[in-house]
């Protein structure tokens, strides 16, 4: 029997490929899905350990996750191993790049973290001259946020704040803690506003493609999801030049399989994508695939400071707790108000106890001034704006090749003094908001993790107007061939301080109902 | 139910899902245990099969309990040689002291742990320690002419004075204030992830030595 050609072909489960897959099997198109990694069972994988049972107590194996800041003991095993799937750059200049192989991809384990680009972003050439447009602007994709949002059900509270626009939330009513309350006040000086943290709040604790796409694209009856299965190289039609398949790898077996489509859509997470393009050969007439990397430069705990009127075990109910979220407040104006570009966000909690390494003591001096401090901290998270730089890019390393013999990637990235000023201006502000707040500072720092480690890789597969400069039109396909699309976060023209999921879920929506209607209309 | 997982914020950030905690370890634990013994010996006989004690025999495999290596021994330290071990064994008391009923750095056997994690380690955390406990022995020969393991206490904390500094994410270039920082988060750690303290302590979090969401090895 003939094997059937689907009309569509998705390459990842995660966000960008679940999207997709919604869209386009409730559009009556029959899609099959491969995904790397397998469909994990929760119940068989994961299971209740005291952390000394563990064998390094904790620690985590030695050198197993070099790159994985994120990795402890307990979760190691669900992060891509690092020498199945290896990649290379400069040691002095790390890249953390952190991945996922299962059904559902990274949106297992995001934060959840839920927010719209705004125009400062689309169309950020335009407000202080830097790099690239967007090919669309944010009422363009306005529609399809409005689309996203009720199916993460995003919750939050409406600001009406111009470069953090509103979603259709679902309404976050609880009320700003006093510590909350008096950040927004000593903020406002320095155009800083808090806002509610907006989230997704998915259903029973997941909001994943696991459980909000894929099983309503099941349901169609016109996807064919295939885990297990490592995208080798995308094949091409020597006679049109279009795309007609994939070269997988079945991953327990390792047998090299070839699946044909009519169209090709891949999602395989920003740098995957690349990098079987790359393999591939496709896709790159402009030269810039791989090209204008960016992510989000973040500090964790890059302000720690204490609530006095907390210490002591004296915190009443409304005085500190939960979250906020400061937005980008600089350069909103003219766009060059600092001496950088762009701007940086932050997110904060309060009420927990600041980490031992803060208190310049050890032994029982220790022990009291963590009790002391217990319940009174005020911690933020920087998350500022990486620029997209030409020089900033990932490349096939032709000595180097996975488990799977499939060649791997090789990063040059580095932050430039853009991203480095930007970041010591913005914790300094913070600082000294969180002083005028009444706060005492404990700890501050202004140097970024390395790049890589928001997790929020973005660009190097870049759409704009000009296929001279870009690889993706405006719809997320190619320039160079009709019937390839590409979804995920490679797509980019700019990041933001924004996380980015709920953009990639959009633009993969809008996408693919325009994949489907030049389908339908023979345009492909 | 969600469940927090232990890097809940701080820029990745995740939340694993639902799950009645019970249910889960408690089917977890079946399929490790009963589904690894079956697959060495084969299925049961069912009722009626050669040689079998009847229905019995084909229903559950008795329960058997087990221990692990550390309630029956002692670690071996090998790494660190008997100048470093020593520094590090009392370095290790002084930043995390037994306290009135309580587990330190002694009963957690916190030196000898770190011996063994810090062999396995990669080479740039190796010379950390290496580094920093000759320059705490050193030290203290040239201040007091003994090894540091011979001073006394009043004497040993003069020199952890570095500690005194700031922690900054960047590591500090002077050989024993970086060992010192390291050394102080991990002893803590090393002590409070312990099966004595979680033993003394069993209300405690991940954090401190209590129970969390293991990940097993994916197909």
């Amino acid at each position: 029997m003939a094997l059937q050609e689907h009309d569509v072909l998705i390459i990842g489960s995660g966000a960008s490929g679940g999207m997709a897959a919604h869209t386009l099997t409730k559009l009556g198109l029959k899609c099959a899905m491969v995904e790397a990694g397998p469909l994990v069972d929760f119940e068989r994988s994961r299971g209740l350990k005291p952390v000394y049972e563990l064998p390094y107590r904790g620690f985590g194996k030695p050198g197993r996750l070099p790159h994985v800041m994120q990795a402890n003991e307990f979760n190691a095993n669900q992060w891509v191993d690092e020498k199945e799937v290896p990649y290379t750059h400069d040691p002095k200049s790390p890249y953390n790049w952190v991945r996922v192989r299962m059904v559902g991809g990274k949106s297992l384990f995001w934060a959840r973290m839920s927010f719209r680009l705004s125009d400062y972003e689309f169309k950020a050439k335009d407000h202080d001259g830097f790099g690239e447009n967007w090919p669309l602007s944010y009422a363009e994709l306005a529609p399809f946020y409005d689309r996203v949002d009720p199916i993460f059900r995003v919750s939050g509270r409406k600001e009406g704040l111009k470069q953090l626009p509103d979603g259709l939330f679902v309404p976050d009513e609880s009320p700003d803690t006093a510590a909350t309350l008096r950040v927004a006040k000593a903020g406002e000086p320095f155009g800083m506003t808090v806002t509610k943290i907006r989230r997704s709040l998915g259903t029973g604790g997941l909001a994943s493609s696991r459980n909000l796409l894929l099983p309503d694209a099941m349901a169609t009856g016109n996807l064919t999801l295939v885990p297990n299965a490592v995208a080798r190289e995308i094949s091409v039609d020597k006679n049109t030049g279009k795309v007609n398949g994939l070269h997988f790898i079945e991953r327990q077996s390792k047998r090299e399989m070839h699946i044909k489509a009519k169209v090709v859509v891949v999602a395989a997470s920003c740098l995957e994508s690349t990098r079987l393009l790359l393999n591939s050969k496709i896709a790159n007439s402009s030269g810039v695939l791989g090209h204008y990397l960016m992510d989000q430069s973040y500090i964790g705990n890059s302000v720690v400071a204490l609530v006095p009127e907390a210490k002591n075990g004296k915190a009443t109910r409304g005085m500190v707790g939960g979250a906020g979220y400061i937005p980008r407040f600089a350069n909103l104006k003219s766009g060059k108000e600092k001496k950088y570009i762009r701007g940086c966000a932050f997110d904060f909690s309060t009420g927990g106890t600041p980490d031992a390494k803060y208190f310049p003591a050890w032994g029982k001096e220790l022990e009291d001034m963590q009790m002391t401090a217990r319940g009174a901290s005020f911690s933020a998270t920087a998350m500022g704006e990486v620029l997209p730089r030409f020089e900033n890019r990932v490349q096939i390393d032709k000595t180097v090749a996975d488990a799977y013999g499939i060649p791997a990637l090789n990063f040059e990235c580095k932050y430039g003094d853009n991203e480095l000023d930007m970041m010591q201006d913005s914790v300094a502000t913070l600082a000294e908001v969180c002083r005028k707040a009444g706060f005492e500072v404990i700890h501050t720092n202004d140097k970024p993790f390395p790049p890589g480690y928001s997790i929020h890789e973005l660009g190097t597969c870049r759409m704009g107007s000009n296929p001279k400069t870009s690889v993706l039109n405006a719809y997320n396909q190619s320039h160079d061939i009709k019937n390839l699309f590409v979804v995920d976060g490679s797509s980019f023209v700019t990041a933001g301080t924004q996380n980015p999921t709920m953009t990639i879920c959009a633009l993969a929506m809008r996408a693919s109902e325009y994949l489907a209607d030049q389908l339908s209309k023979k345009q492909l | 139910m969600s469940y927090r997982g232990v890097n809940a914020r701080s820029g990745i950030e995740y939340e694993v899902q639902s799950m009645k905690r019970r249910k889960f370890f408690a089917s977890t634990a079946a399929v490790s245990a009963v589904g690894s013994l079956i697959a060495q010996q084969g299925p049961p006989v069912g009722p009626g099969g050669v040689g079998q004690g009847g229905a019995r025999a084909s229903q559950e495999l008795p329960k058997l309990e087990t221990s692990v290596a550390d309630v029956v021994g002692e670690m071996e330290p090998r790494y660190f040689n008997a100048a470093q071990f020593a520094a590090l064994s009392t370095l290790a008391e002084i930043l995390a002291p037994t306290p009135e009923n309580g587990v330190g750095a002694k009963e957690a056997h916190a030196a000898a742990f770190l011996d063994f994690l810090i062999g396995q380690s990669l080479p740039d955390r190796q010379q950390v320690y290496l580094k920093g406990l000759d320059a705490l022995n050193a030290q203290a020969k040239q201040r007091y002419q003994l090894a540091f393991n011979q001073l006394a206490e009043a004497q040993a904390v003069m020199l952890l004075e570095p500690l005194r500094k700031a922690w900054t994410y960047e590591p500090p270039t002077d050989p024993l204030t970086r060992f010192l920082h390291e050394a102080k988060a991990d002893v803590r750690t090393a002590t409070q992830n312990s099966r004595e303290f979680n033993t003394l302590n069993p209300g405690n979090s991940r954090r401190f030595g209590g129970v969390g969401l293991y990940w097993y090895p994916l197909d």
